[in-house]
């Protein structure tokens, strides 16, 4: 059963999604391929269109993913498709996991997409070598890319999180459901923030290099450092993350497992 | 040979929504193979005692029970409820939602979904969001009754039509449920649906006032359910 | 079947028992025909299937059909007993005939005066 409705729901979130994801591939591969025969001011101009654009259907993407899978959880559970799906014959857990897989497996795509296509983009002009000069020259370079790949992943998984948790807590009142819900959704994300500043802060007390981004100018670190500093911090970033989206895992499921009233 | 446990049960059952009652110390058993009509004005808390069967509000009191089960899967499979609002996807086309129902449901009849909605002259390529609401709830009704469930519960099925329409809608329901099954009916329109009704429950305000079998009703007041409904409610 | 007005003030059951002895006794359902299942009957009566059986129950009790266990449900060939409920439901007739000629002034004999001569005419 799973499968069937991890099907339909990546169905409805995959649907919007790709045309942004054909527009942006197909401005990297046209925007590349410009800049690599030809060098006139139309191609140079079409060439800065694309990858100028790239980014802002990137950011229409990743928003309208987002959107969706907050939409979709509500509608399934609380709006009028919850009386289809909510009496279907399957588990509340199977249910709740369907939406919870569809956020990693959408989520997943559009970043990979996106950071492919900004790489072949930016891999036809000066930006590439600097950045292949990162990988190859600085200790972590590598990991420290897919570090921070990962990094955006777990913020927008925990973003999806944060929606259906407070949506859940939001409708435990009679009236103004999506009014409590974005308060609770926006109070959560700055405890989040503020925890994640904690723990780093803590991680500064055992390690004083790191400390050093609380009492230092940014500009103070040197590329070979800060790269090891931002890389500590981001595995740190990483871990929490993944604690957060977890923690809101086993909560919904447990809040919704016990039954929610529809809408 | 002991009772048989009710297809259907609400024991001391409520609903609150804030500091508002909904429902109130509801006790009802619906039995197996029988045809009930729960009657009651707009309002009464007819389709949120629905929504309880179907596990779709927590109950502020009491429990519901299915084959004296709490509600879990194996009860989902065997209750067909039509609600009435439209629960379809509305960018769907006709004949995704009939894949979905046999996806879903394997005593969804597909084949016997198909000829209804032939009958019902209702296009397997529309799109469900050009439909009219007639049509929609049409289609709804179609995907409910192609379903071989032991309890169909119906929520309004002749709310919105013509006159005309409900004579086949109630046709399409009599001609189409699985035998021996339970239909639970809600409705304002009581004289439409009175005479193929086994037993009926009045509800008002929340509370079951009358749970009783048709024809001794009719039989004690000498009239229709109908009238005894308006007598009941004359204030 | 059709579908037969019923009226929501009494028993359906006992309506659907009134209309199918008609059917019966006038021959329209021949004696010894195999009636269709319940289920059939109800949906083609536009009845709830226990209503139907309940009065297909009540038939069986008058004698108007009986049960043969595994071949189904079927009309009686009693001849005897045919004719008797059709002159029981013939009298019911001529009784309600002279009532309502007698509300409109007619006497027993001159009702049945008017009778022949309207029997006559055609």
């Amino acid at each position: 059963m799973l499968k069937k409705l991890l099907k339909y729901d990546l169905k409805s979130i995959f649907k919007p999604l790709i045309i942004f994801y054909s527009i942006i591939i197909f401005l990297a591969i046209f925007g590349c391929f410009i800049h690599r025969f030809n060098s006139s001011a139309l191609t140079a101009f079409l060439y800065d269109f694309c990858s100028g654009a790239i980014p802002g259907f990137a950011i229409g993407a990743i928003i309208n993913n987002t959107l969706n899978l907050w939409r979709l959880f509500h509608a399934d559970f609380y709006g009028d498709h919850a009386y289809l799906m909510r009496t279907l014959p399957v588990s509340s857990k199977a249910l709740y996991l369907s939406k919870f897989l569809s956020v990693l497996i959408t989520i997943f795509t559009t970043l990979v997409i996106v950071m492919f296509s900004l790489m072949i983009i930016y891999g036809a002009s000066d930006v590439f070598t600097n950045l292949e000069h990162i990988i190859t020259a600085v200790p972590h370079g590598l990991s420290l890319i897919i570090m921070i790949g990962l990094l955006i992943y777990l913020e927008l998984i925990f973003a999806a999180q944060v929606g259906t948790t407070s949506s859940i807590l939001g409708h435990y009142t009679t009236k103004n459901h999506a009014l409590r819900s974005v308060i609770i959704g926006f109070t959560i994300y700055l405890f989040a923030s503020a925890f994640i500043l904690l723990i780093v802060f803590l991680a500064g007390l055992i390690n004083p290099e790191i400390m050093r981004i609380f009492t230092e100018d940014l500009h103070t670190f040197g590329s070979a450092n800060g790269l090891e500093i931002f890389h500590q911090i981001s595995l740190i970033a990483i871990i929490v993350y993944s604690t957060f989206i977890t923690i809101t895992y086993l909560l919904n499921q447990k809040l919704l497992a016990r039954g929610v009233d529809v809408e | 040979m002991s009772k048989q446990i009710a297809l259907a049960e609400c024991r001391s059952l409520s609903k609150s929504f804030g500091d508002k009652q909904v429902l109130g110390d509801v006790n009802v058993k619906i039995p197996r193979g029988k045809i009930i009509g729960l009657l009651g004005k707009n309002g009464a808390g007819k389709s949120t005692l629905l929504k309880l069967l179907n596990g779709l509000l927590v109950p502020t009191g009491g429990e519901v029970l299915i084959n004296g089960q709490p509600i879990d899967i194996i009860s989902k499979k065997i209750i067909a409820y039509l609600p009435e609002r439209t629960y379809l996807e509305k960018r769907m086309f006709v004949r995704e939602a009939l894949k979905f129902f046999n996806d879903f449901y394997d005593n969804f009849n597909i084949v016997k979904a198909e000829q209804l909605l032939k009958a019902l002259d209702l296009d397997k390529n529309m799109r469900i969001n050009t439909m009219s609401k007639g049509m929609q709830e049409k289609l709804q009704l179609v995907l409910v009754m192609s379903r071989q469930a032991e309890l169909y519960i119906l929520d309004e099925p002749l709310g919105g039509v013509d006159p005309a329409t409900r004579d086949y809608i109630l046709d399409t329901i009599l001609s189409n449920f699985a035998e021996n099954a339970s239909l639970l009916i809600s409705t304002h329109l009581i004289s439409d649906i009175e005479r193929i009704l086994d037993e009926v429950i009045f509800i008002d305000s929340g509370r079951v006032i009358v749970s009783s079998d048709a024809d001794t009703l009719r039989n004690k007041h000498h009239t229709s359910i109908d009238e005894i409904f308006r007598q009941q409610f004359k204030h | 079947m059709n579908s037969f007005m019923f009226s929501n003030d009494r028993p359906i059951y006992i309506q659907l028992v009134e209309q199918l002895e008609l059917y019966i006794v006038s021959g329209k359902i021949p004696p010894g025909q195999r009636l269709p299942s319940v289920r059939d009957l109800a949906i083609s009566a536009k009845v709830n299937p226990n209503t139907m059986q309940r009065a297909l129950a009540e038939l069986e009790s008058l004698k108007l059909i009986y049960t043969e266990r595994t071949n189904g449900k079927f009309v009686t060939t009693n001849e005897k007993l045919l004719t008797k409920y059709r002159n029981k439901l013939a009298t019911e007739k001529a009784k309600i005939y002279f009532q309502s000629m007698q509300k409109l002034g007619f006497d027993k004999n001159n009702a049945l005066e008017f009778l022949k001569q309207k029997g006559g005419t055609k």
